[in-house]
């Protein structure tokens, strides 16, 4: 895990047109990204596509960065912003859900894919959730953060994030639930 | 249930309680909680359960690629376009210690007194006009005064009413609806660039509050103010679809572009 102090410095350096800080901030959170973003999203396309919004983001805004969080924060907060976005147009245009896009090429893509995979049960009980109730369970259960650092990505109190994993469990089991009971 | 049995519940269903008698016996108390129990439980292990994805060697370098390939067309970070009211805050600067200046004379020099001091006669007659630019760039002022002229003149150009008025000092409180229908138009055409609404559910609550509940945000945007740019769902932007500006600050609407 990067040092956050590094992270800001990295980011000073970014605004100052240095591309190998860039790189050196991508890699340090692109791995996290990408999760956080399929999870939420359950589509490793249009995570993918996440991921490279995100860091776009991070480096067209990385001037109006004000060093109130720690970087990576601040960069998993755009990743789940730009996750709403997403789901909020797929709402607005409906589409056929893509097939796992695989590269002929690309030689660890299907084992990623199974390595990353979940029982389907728990991908439709995941996406049954709202999406605020959805990324709080990813980043609290899943990404394993602590509820102040989900709430912080959040940016909603640590008590609302409380609330959203709480119920957003009792959602999921009950979702669960009833699957195993049809 | 309490939020506080809530949460000792699902503390007992993660195992990260060193001691669980409490937890335990309250669990045991009614069937509610039991059930509480087995929701938070079931839960937590699947999702504990799912692996942490990862994106494959391939993956990155496309990655990678795509967005160097995308920000070749980006300025440097750091050489980003500054916000409109850095231009503002230039002219701002500038007319203030004019008007400053022409104010202090006024007061300090009797009516008769000789112009030369502020260098010319001319400078003496702006500083008592009643009308147009307060002796602006036809004055003996110095280079910077003219700068500062220019940049208001270019602002108020660009921003169409935003101009001077009748004492010669700049408007900068309001935003005027032209710029509001500007932003819509830019909007429309989708060249808009919004900032994410920070945080997401108090801009929801915001539009609640301005009677837009059954609207969703496009995002936000600083003109003068904050606003929140919301719109009907599903609706498209390039037909005659309203967008609504709401002051985020006071959650009340402040202008509908239809």
């Amino acid at each position: 895990m990067t040092v956050p102090a590094d992270d800001a410095l990295l980011l000073v350096r970014v605004v100052d047109g240095d591309h190998d800080a860039f790189n050196e901030i991508m890699r340090a959170h692109e791995g996290r990204v990408f999760s956080v973003c399929l999870r939420i999203l359950g589509d490793r396309e249009k995570a993918l596509d996440a991921t490279q919004e995100t860091f776009l983001t991070t480096f067209r805004k990385a001037h109006q960065f004000k060093g109130n969080a720690a970087v990576g924060t601040w960069i998993y907060r755009i990743a789940v912003n730009t996750c709403y976005d997403l789901l909020r147009k797929q709402k607005r245009r409906p589409s056929e859900p893509m097939p796992e896009h695989l590269d002929p090429a690309d030689q660890g893509a299907q084992e990623a894919v199974e390595a990353a995979g979940i029982r389907p049960e728990l991908r439709e009980a995941l996406d049954a959730l709202p999406p605020e109730f959805r990324a709080a369970v990813v980043l609290s259960d899943i990404e394993g953060m602590s509820m102040p650092d989900a709430a912080e990505t959040l940016g909603v109190p640590v008590g609302t994030v409380k609330s959203r994993v709480f119920r957003g469990r009792r959602l999921l089991a009950k979702h669960l639930g009833n699957q195993t009971a049809s | 249930m309490r939020n506080k049995e809530v949460e000792l519940i699902a503390a007992l269903a993660e195992g990260s309680l060193e001691d669980e008698t409490a937890a335990r016996a309250l669990v045991a108390s009614s069937t509610k909680h039991q059930a509480e129990y087995e929701a938070q439980k079931t839960a937590y292990q699947a999702l504990s359960s799912i692996p942490p994805a990862q994106l494959t060697e391939h993956e990155t370098a496309a990655l990678h690629r795509d967005i160097w390939t995308e920000l070749q067309n980006q300025p440097v970070a750091g050489t980003a376009k500054p916000p409109w009211y850095y231009r503002w805050s230039y002219a701002a600067a500038g007319i203030f210690v004019v008007v400053g200046l022409f104010v202090v004379l006024d007061q300090a020099i009797p009516d008769s007194a000789p112009t030369a001091l502020i260098g010319s006669e001319d400078a003496s007659e702006a500083a008592t006009s009643d009308e147009g630019s307060a002796g602006f760039g036809d004055s003996g002022t110095t280079s910077a005064d003219d700068t500062a002229t220019d940049t208001t003149e270019a602002a108020a150009a660009t921003d169409g009413e935003a101009g001077v008025d009748e004492e010669g000092t700049k408007q900068f409180a309001t935003p005027t609806v032209n710029s509001l229908t500007d932003l819509a138009l830019l909007a429309r055409s989708g060249d808009l660039e919004y900032d994410e609404p920070s945080p997401p559910d108090e801009a929801e609550a915001c539009l609640i509050e301005a009677g837009l509940a059954d609207y969703v945000v496009l995002g936000e945007v600083v003109e003068e103010t904050r606003y929140l740019l919301a719109v009907p769902p599903d609706s498209d932007l390039e037909t005659d679809t309203p967008i609504s500006f709401v002051n985020a600050d006071f959650c009340t609407e402040f202008y509908v572009d239809e």
